[in-house]
Formats: C-alpha cells, sequence, structure tokens
C-alpha cells in the first residue's frame, strides 16, 4: 500500500513518514500532476 | 490603512506594468476556520483531496481562485511546520525526510531542517490565497513568480524606498515556506527559488524565481 502511494502520488516516502508524524492524515489522497494540469 | 479596493488597484497596476505571467497572490495566515472568506475553496471540503500548498498558490495566481488551507489540507508536510500549523518535532529537527534523498548525511539533513524559517507554532491554523487584484481580505504577504528582468525592477523600486538592499536566505527547497514566512519576521521584500515541486507539480516556469511584498518596511 504504501509502495502504490508512492508510486501513484509521488510523494516521498519520507516525506509520507514526517507527514504522519505531523498529523496530517495522509491516507486521504492528494492529485498526481497530470491531474493538476487537468484543470 | 490601506483599504481593499487601493489593494486591488495596485495589484493590477503592479501586474499590467511588469506585464506578468500570472496574477500576483495575496497570501493570508488564518488564526480560526471562521476566517475563510464565503467563496473560499478548501481543497479537502470542496476537492476531496489534499494539495501542496505550492498548488494552490498556482491555482490562486492563474486560474484566479480563492484556496484557504488548514493542516487537513496539505499533503507536503514543510509549509505545515514553516507556517506553524504543528510543531518542529524532533523527526523533522533531525533531518529524516531529507535524508538520503537530498543530503549526503543525517547532519546536513538537521542543519537545512533547523534553519528553515519558521513562524511560531499556534500562531496559525490555516494559508488563504486568492489574486491580489480581486482579493477579499487584506494580504499579510504578496507573492510572486516573476523573471529576472521583472525582479530588476522590483528591486529598483525596493532601493527607491529607502536604499536598501534585499538580504535573502536562499535554498533549493520548500519555496513557499521561504517565500512566505521570512517576509513576515523580517517586514521586508523576499526572493526566494521555485522548489523541485513548484516546479513540477505547481508549474513554476525554469526561468522565474518568487518575490514577495510586505505592506511596511523596517
Amino acid at each position: 500500500m504504501i509502495q502504490r502511494y508512492h508510486e501513484e502520488y509521488d510523494l516521498k516516502l519520507s516525506y509520507k513518514e514526517l507527514a504522519d508524524r505531523l498529523g496530517m492524515d495522509t491516507h486521504k489522497s492528494p492529485p498526481g500532476p497530470q491531474k493538476f494540469r487537468e484543470h | 490603512m490601506i483599504t481593499l479596493e487601493e489593494v486591488h488597484e495596485m495589484g493590477a497596476e503592479l501586474e499590467g506594468w511588469l506585464r506578468m505571467r500570472v496574477h500576483p497572490i495575496a497570501v493570508k495566515l488564518l488564526k480560526d476556520e471562521e476566517e475563510v472568506p464565503e467563496e473560499a475553496i478548501i481543497p479537502t471540503r470542496d476537492w476531496g483531496h489534499k494539495y501542496a500548498l505550492c498548488q494552490s498558490l498556482a491555482r490562486s495566481q492563474r486560474n484566479g481562485e480563492t484556496i484557504a488551507m488548514f493542516i487537513g489540507d496539505h499533503w507536503c508536510p514543510e509549509p505545515v511546520i514553516g507556517l506553524g500549523l504543528a510543531e518542529r518535532i524532533p523527526y523533522f529537527l533531525e533531518g529524516h525526510h531529507r535524508y538520503p534523498d537530498s543530503v549526503r548525511d543525517l547532519e546536513a539533513g538537521s542543519k537545512w531542517c533547523t534553519n528553515m524559517p519558521f513562524l511560531e507554532y499556534g500562531l496559525y491554523k490555516g494559508v488563504l490565497s486568492a489574486p491580489v487584484n480581486t482579493c477579499s481580505f487584506t494580504p499579510d504577504v504578496i507573492v510572486m513568480h516573476v523573471n529576472g528582468m521583472m525582479t530588476s525592477q522590483l528591486l529598483n523600486v525596493r532601493n527607491w524606498i529607502d536604499g536598501k538592499d534585499i538580504h535573502a536566505q536562499l535554498s533549493g527547497h520548500a519555496a513557499c515556506v521561504y517565500t512566505i514566512v521570512p517576509p513576515l519576521l523580517n517586514r521586508d521584500c523576499q526572493v526566494a527559488i521555485p522548489c523541485k515541486g513548484d516546479r513540477s507539480i505547481a508549474l513554476a516556469q525554469d526561468d522565474e524565481i518568487l518575490f514577495s511584498l510586505v505592506g511596511r518596511y523596517r
């Protein structure tokens, strides 16, 4: 699951670890770059 | 006290004078969710997913959207710490999220993390952005993506005010932090460098840097 998160959303695992420790609830997905460009 | 109408007029004049690619961005730090304007988008509430702060700033400057982000709306952790939305926990200060990807050892990671500009934890709960020519709030800081020519013009204006130059803390990381936090701490203009995120997912151009304005100078 963590690997999938990394591949789909390009969020470095070390960033995810920090974000989790900060209480940012990383299970809510961010958009990938392509999705952003579609807007 | 500057009025909102004057902010809009000066923002439009600045944008036209510099022939900017995108709008200057009005940025305000929020102490409470009640400060969120009615028209504002909150990414997790309205789009169903998180955003990086650089992406929200990009949407404000390009699409003209007003966007409010609280800790649960961010997926990049550095602005969460830099804006004081979370504490500078030991895991961050020890540099673990930077090593080994972007520093040669943990000591270098810790050095960078310790030196990253930050606002005191607990002062603010969120950040709000909108184009400066239409914003419905008085900005704390105005952030602009500018090229070399525009930077030169803005620096000349800065010198014209009182003769002082800009002394900037520069990094290739965390552009959102380096462009928002130092101007608030130092009450002066700032230049910053678009980071990997700002360029790769928020579409900052290769010939651009960031220039920040605040309302009062020391």
